[in-house]
């Protein structure tokens, strides 16, 4: 197995050390390497050295992805849910821009799945403050959706409204 | 990271075959478009005049804001897709960029191609005043979904027929309105879109007739019309590519069909003649041809059955509690899939339809309690196995009471003997 070291430079010149196995996770690193076999650290402008640190970590643990082993499997997964817990949402979308930028598919798996959770049993309103959305919808569209909803909810049968929507 | 490289923001409102010219990022080029054919979309057209209407589009588009503020869109799309469907209602009331791009195929193609579609569970019913209902069944949460209400075409229908279309559309066809009699009319509900659409017409006026789908192909056969000539013969097919019905072969004779399945590529039909007969006809859609059929397999085969995974299964006991598998090497119902649970032989508990669903087999019955039996976990039902532990119920009676909606209390209480259900069926999104 090999052990060589692959030194990863943050936009803030900050320097990370990795094994090469953890950093080939990242195909932009892999292919950053192979291309131009950098020596003083391979460049990444676009990450500074905060969520390169998170990287990094990740990296790492994922290097060896156990492949038969349900217990270890489990671990990892329990490991991930823990990586990102305590992460706020901005952090989260410089996570999600990094893994996207080094493609890495695991992270960006994960991080994705972890926006998606985050809306999990919030409300309308909570959603649109979480992640500062303008609620432009003007007053007449939201009487327009309630009033449809209280009708897909509370009517059994037909209504004109269906009628002509099925006029398609 | 740096903002200025981001891609052109995706216009959901645009032609859903084009809108992967957006994704720009390479993890997302290579994440989103999997195949050159990301619409499964087919009978949705782009726009008639795509130049003009490009150009004002694109103007839009640059004015609009991030769906989430500090991820461009291909990334932010990535994480919505990751929400839960039973989600998605609320989601759609967020922002009007959110309620399009969750009204629209593009988003649901997405998840249908990275494996996350999920599939609900639909029950058509007929109520004690006689009036068609219907509901859906969220298993992985348990949760039923309230719905947009049937057209007023079908609030009333008899002998209707339904059945799913690529994998997110529902139809209704035929049938008969107590007021205007035998119906040509055909209805499809959208479970991306949560909304009802009109398609064309069956090309003959039909009420209990037989149904099926085969290769995403709508072919009914069958049942009867008003008029000198009680059953028909005649069977029409429909394609939702070329967005017409067509004739098939007539049957050998008419029939009211009572029973039908498609087992190995066949369409099997079992109903009864004009003289009150039990006939048995089968179609092969290669040859477009019937052919009638007396082995063992339409002999003892009973309502309500279901094809799964290359075998057909019916129900040995009304209640669900037992299967029966047809094996094909006796040419006979001989093997059974045992749960050892009677529940009862009242007509709420009769085990209304048999429908795959997330790769096991699902049995609704008129009480609205769902079970859900792991058959792929038995390969080998020597004669009769005993296998409780394959069978889930994932809706019981008290569930529906609790989580259900006060309307549909009428039926989960004192009226529930009354009312049946009539179709189950299961729409991905």
């Amino acid at each position: 197995m090999s052990t060589k070291k692959i030194t990863l430079l943050s936009s803030d010149n900050e320097l990370f050390t990795v094994d090469e196995e953890a950093a080939n996770q990242s195909l932009t690193i892999k292919h950053l390497i192979e291309d131009t076999e950098p020596e003083n650290g391979v460049p990444l402008p676009q990450v500074h050295s905060k969520i390169l640190a998170k990287v990094t970590e990740y990296l790492i643990k994922h290097a060896n992805e156990p492949d038969n082993d349900a217990a270890a499997k489990e671990e990892l997964k329990n490991w991930d849910d823990k990586f990102l817990e305590k992460v706020n949402h901005e952090t989260l979308f410089d996570l999600i821009l990094a893994a996207n930028y080094l493609d890495i598919k695991g992270l960006l798996d994960l991080t994705c799945q972890t926006v998606a959770d985050l809306m999990n049993g919030m409300s309308v309103v909570e959603v649109r403050k979480l992640f500062n959305i303008v609620n432009d919808f003007t007053p007449e569209d939201e009487a327009e959706v309630r009033k449809r909803r209280k009708r897909g909810t509370k009517t059994i049968g037909p209504s004109n409204d269906q009628a002509n929507q099925s006029n398609h | 990271m740096e903002r200025g490289l981001q891609p052109a923001l995706v216009d959901t409102a645009a032609c859903f075959c084009r809108v992967d010219a957006g994704l720009k990022t390479v993890a997302g080029a290579r994440k989103f478009v999997p195949g050159a054919k990301l619409c499964v979309q087919p009978d949705i057209k782009p726009s008639v005049h795509p130049t003009r209407h490009r150009g004002a589009r694109e103007e839009r588009s640059r004015n609009l804001s991030p769906l989430l503020p500090g991820l461009p869109d291909d990334l932010a799309i990535a994480c919505l897709i990751r929400v839960p469907r039973v989600e998605h209602r609320k989601l759609r009331l967020v922002c009007k960029r959110w309620y399009r791009l969750l009204a629209g195929n593009f988003f649901y193609s997405l998840r249908k191609s990275l494996g996350i579609a999920e599939e609900w569970i639909y029950v058509i019913k007929r109520d004690r005043d006689g009036k068609i209902s219907w509901h859906a069944f969220d298993p992985i949460y348990q949760l039923w979904q309230p719905l947009p209400p049937v057209p007023r075409d079908y609030s009333e229908a008899l002998g209707f027929g339904c059945a799913v279309l690529s994998g997110c559309h529902l139809y209704m066809f035929g049938g008969r309105d107590p007021l205007k009699g035998s119906m040509r009319r055909v209805i499809f509900y959208s479970a991306r879109t949560n909304k009802w659409h009109r398609a064309p017409d069956m090309l003959r006026r039909r009420h209990f007739f037989g149904s099926c789908v085969i290769n995403n192909c709508l072919y009914v056969a069958g049942g009867e019309s008003e008029g000198v000539h009680r059953s028909l013969r005649s069977a029409e097919v429909y394609d939702p590519n070329k967005n017409r019905w067509s004739f098939v072969a007539e049957m050998g004779t008419s029939m009211v069909p009572f029973i039908g399945v498609v087992y190995n590529g066949k369409w099997f039909l079992k109903g009864l003649g004009s003289h009150r007969q039990v006939l048995s006809e089968v179609y092969h859609p290669d040859t477009n041809s019937w052919c009638p059929v007396y082995n063992g397999m339409v002999a003892g085969w009973r309502n309500p059955s279901a094809s799964f995974n290359g075998h057909l299964y019916a129900l040995d006991c009304k209640d669900g509690c037992k299967l029966r598998v047809f094996d094909s090497s006796t040419d006979s119902w001989s093997k059974h899939i045992d749960s050892k649970l009677h529940l009862g032989n009242s007509r709420a508990l009769e085990a209304a339809a048999l429908v795959p669903l997330n790769g096991k087999l699902c049995i609704i019955r008129n009480n609205m309690s769902v079970s859900l039996v792991d058959v792929a976990k038995c390969d080998d039902p020597g004669g009769g196995i005993i296998a409780e532990h394959l069978w889930e119920t994932i809706a019981g009676k008290g569930q529906f009471k609790t989580f259900v909606f006060n309307l549909w209390s009428s039926f989960a209480g004192r009226n529930r003997l009354k009312s049946h259900i009539l179709h189950c069926q299961v729409l991905q999104a």
